[in-house]
């Protein structure tokens, strides 16, 4: 059976890399002593997966992994087990079982939702209506093949600025075709406002897919 | 916006919080830092600090940070933002520690504990120091020679630290002062006080008889990074009786004592299911010298049954069946497909002359079986620059090398790489009067090998200058520690990794101070010289150290003891009532 958890990556371990975090869980479960299922085979591997790897230097408040167990588990015994194998920075929050052929994690993903810290964030704040109104927003998006030109207009959702918290909250596409990464986006705001890139500390909120044509938290679809 | 910890490389090996670490008893009485002087990766490997470690927190009223030395980029951000480095747990700066306690696994981390000590805000030197500054105090394989350390540290341990650190514990709590404390230390045996010192009176180092007594932890930390050893670890035996005489570990370690079978099966599965781990490695000098291998075998897999845990042994030894005894019990891992041994020398005469009892027949032998057995990669290690070496036995490990290439009847060759370390002697090894080759002399001899050596064959090879530091700081004494000082202090750390060695630099601090290198490697000492390890008793005797000396020489051998009885090392004499408690054979 299949169990979709959800999990905090604290603040103080956004340093932690995916394959690192993917070993810490791995090393959890079978601390856990759960009956995680593992894959036939030469090498067999535990039956886990990511819905999509934090980037090193991000915090996520409830990060998704997929584990398929041998046998039955319910989620509440699967969480209370987790809480006590997980290391304090990593803490479990939420498990679900799901049926064998449910779709998998990554590919019911559709958008991501950031908290963003940014220097002079205020400042910038200022700025958003007027950026949010264009009817296009070209940036320029750099990676090891060259840069290529975007228009970031359509792949984004929803951008506020949290005064309580001076940061801001974006809402953004993410699938394999269309994925909005925040640093890109605060890069553009910067831009536009003619302020130059400020430093930032990013949160991934949440990750949503999509229940009847609309945005859901991933964990309910 | 942006923390220190954002702007460096694996900010993971500063923040501490992994897995089974013990929260930090701000309201402990006695507090020690327990440093290693390498960077995290490395330190978080070491057995040594894994036991100390849960040793001091499982004690009452002791509480035990951990400590490694910042990588150049995060010392340096330190000081840049004016800050001090502070210890994984609790986030108290060294300073305010009552104690910081180094382990010294090799000499190419002292400068490190220079700059851990000073970027900790404790001053580097003991003479410096005053009340307000904590303890200094450091054990371990280095720990035999205090000398070249003795300026900085206030107080070594000798030999195995499980008990000592109970007694240093105690020295603390049961004292106020800082002089008050260093008499209490000075008073425990053991322990040398560098301070309080006459110049006479014999250290002799401490023995843990009954290693089934001795304290191990029921849990390791896990790290987030990938460690150089990731894995939970048994220590199966402590000692070695082979007698290789280069090998400082293996005197040092004597007595041999195992554990027994059922005590490790406890221990391992306590340490799989605290850790989640899934490989679990016996460790020993010689871990297949251990006796109890196959019982230990059934009964890890009685009690790890349908874990999926790895069993893994650190270096498959030439001369023994371990593989058939381990069965199958355990799932093998296909990803290391190598095999690794030492055969050190090049010609069977020099290998009498150094004692390793292994045959190139019996290396042949091992190899063919493990290639039927699916390995392709053969890993060689030699030494060059061993005492009696002639261009002959230099050349013999391209012979040798040679007919490892050609082991195989069929067209399937192995992959053979070679690494050469030259010859560094250390204390309290019967090679510890011998004279280091010279620079020069070495690297004729690697060229000289690379012209023999097949190009098929990868070859590795140390740094001559780097060996040369080594051997001056194993067999040093005051002097060199104020050579390592003026390094430091001209920037010199991490010295053992290649990309941060600054031989310039070295070169510099040895002409600034006015000592010769030479004179501590490259001479032969002479055999009643006194030497600046005489104030330790290792156990081993020096008139067997003497003797063996002689006979290497003449390259005569010298049997294994679990063999051919034993040959009064010296661990027989005055102590475990006069019976060596040499490899007890345990069963469950
Ligand atoms: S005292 Fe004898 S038995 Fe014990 S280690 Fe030395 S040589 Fe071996």
């Amino acid at each position: 059976m299949r169990l979709f958890i959800a999990f905090e990556k604290s603040f103080a371990l956004r340093h932690i890399g995916h394959l690192d975090l993917l070993r810490v869980t791995q090393r959890a479960l079978r601390r856990s002593g759960l009956p995680v299922a593992y894959s036939q085979g030469f090498n067999p591997h535990m039956l886990i997966a990511f819905a999509s790897p934090l980037p090193v230097g991000q915090s996520g408040r409830e990060e998704l992994v997929d584990v398929t167990f041998e046998g039955y588990v319910d989620g509440a015994t699967c969480l209370t087990a987790l809480k006590a194998a997980m290391p304090p920075g990593l803490p479990p929050k939420l498990a679900r079982a799901v049926s064998d052929d449910h779709p998998k994690l990554m590919a019911m993903l559709r958008e991501a939702s950031y908290l963003i810290r940014a220097d002079g964030a205020d400042s910038l704040a200022a700025a958003v209506p007027a950026f949010l109104a264009r009817k296009e927003i070209p940036a320029t998006r750099v990676s090891k093949s060259g840069s290529t030109r975007v228009d970031i207009r359509p792949m984004l959702r929803e951008l506020g600025y949290i005064e309580a918290l001076s940061a801001f909250h974006a809402r953004v596409s993410f699938t394999e075709r269309e994925t909005l990464k925040p640093d890109l986006l605060v890069r553009s705001l910067a831009e536009f406002a003619g302020a130059p890139e400020p430093d930032t500390l990013i949160e991934r909120v949440r990750l949503f897919g999509e229940k009847q044509g609309f945005a859901a938290p991933l964990m309910d679809c | 916006m942006k923390d220190l910890l954002d702007t460096v490389a694996k900010p993971a090996r500063y923040i501490g919080g992994e897995l089974n670490a013990r929260p930090f008893d701000m309201g402990a009485k006695v507090k020690i830092a327990m440093c290693f002087p390498d960077v995290y990766e490395v330190g978080m490997s070491h057995l040594g600090m894994k036991i100390l470690y849960h040793l001091v927190n499982d004690t009452q009223g002791a509480a035990c940070a951990r400590v490694f030395t910042p990588w150049p980029d995060y010392a340096d951000a330190l000081r840049a933002a004016g800050r001090k480095l502070t210890a994984l747990e609790g986030g108290l700066e060294l300073s305010a520690f009552d104690a910081v306690a180094f382990t010294l696994p090799y000499e190419m981390c002292f400068t490190n504990i220079l700059e851990t000590l000073d970027l900790g805000g404790v001053p580097v030197r003991s003479d410096d120091r005053g009340d307000g500054d904590p303890l200094v105090i450091a054990g371990g394989v280095c720990a035999f020679n205090p000398a070249p350390l003795s300026p900085f540290i206030d107080a070594f341990s000798i030999g195995d630290g499980e008990e000592s650190m109970l007694d240093i514990i105690s020295a603390i709590r049961d004292s106020d002062t800082r002089s008050a404390r260093l008499v209490a230390l000075s008073r425990a045996p053991g322990v040398y006080v560098p301070a309080l010192h006459d110049g006479h009176t014999i250290i002799t180092k401490r023995v843990v008889a009954d290693l089934d007594a001795a304290y191990f932890p029921s849990e390791f930390v896990v790290p987030y990074l990938e460690t150089v050893h990731d894995r939970a670890v048994l220590e199966v035996a402590r000692g070695c009786t082979r007698g290789c005489r280069f090998c400082q570990a293996g005197m040092l370690y004597r007595p041999p004592r195992e554990r027994s079978a059922a005590t490790l099966a406890a221990q391992g599965e306590s340490l799989i299911r605290s850790t989640g781990y899934d490989e679990l490695s016996l460790c020993a000098l010689s871990a297949g010298d251990y006796s109890g291998l196959a019982d230990l075998s059934a009964a890890l897999t009685k009690r790890l049954s349908g874990m999926r845990v790895k069993l893994s042994l650190p270096s498959l030894r030439v001369d023994s069946a371990i593989a058939s005894s381990m069965g199958d019990a355990f799932e093998t891992d296909v990803r290391k497909s190598s095999l690794t041994f030492a055969p050190e020398a090049g010609t069977q005469r020099l290998r009498d002359v150094i004692n390793k009892g292994v045959t190139e027949e019996n290396a042949l032998r091992a190899a063919r079986e493990a290639m039927a057995a699916g390995v392709n990669n053969i890993k060689l290690y030699c030494m060059i620059g061993l005492p009696t070496e002639t261009e002959e036995d230099v050349a013999g490990i391209a012979g040798m090398v040679r007919r490892m290439l050609n082991i195989a009847d069929t067209n399937r060759r192995p992959r053979v790489s070679l690494s050469v370390a030259p010859f560094v002697p250390k204390p309290f090894t019967p090679f510890q009067w011998a004279a280091q080759d010279t620079i020069p002399a070495i690297q004729g001899k690697i060229s000289y090998l690379k012209t023999r050596m097949p190009r098929s064959v990868t070859l590795h090879w140390h740094d001559p200058s780097l060996s040369r530091l080594e051997a001056c700081f194993s067999r040093g004494d005051r002097r060199i520690g104020g050579v390592m000082e003026a390094a430091w202090r001209g920037g010199c750390r991490f010295d053992g990794w290649t990309e941060q060695f600054k031989p310039e630099l070295w070169e510099n601090a040895f002409e600034r101070t006015g000592v010769d290198p030479a004179y501590y490697a490259n001479r032969e000492r002479m055999l009643d010289e006194p030497l600046p390890w005489d104030i330790i008793d290792a156990g081993v005797s020096k008139e067997f150290l003497r003797e063996e000396y002689l006979r290497a020489v003449a390259g005569d051998v010298t049997r294994d003891c679990r063999e051919g009885g034993c040959q009064s090392c010296g661990l027989n004499a005055g102590r475990f009532d006069g019976r060596c408690p040499r490899a007890a054979v345990h069963s469950l």
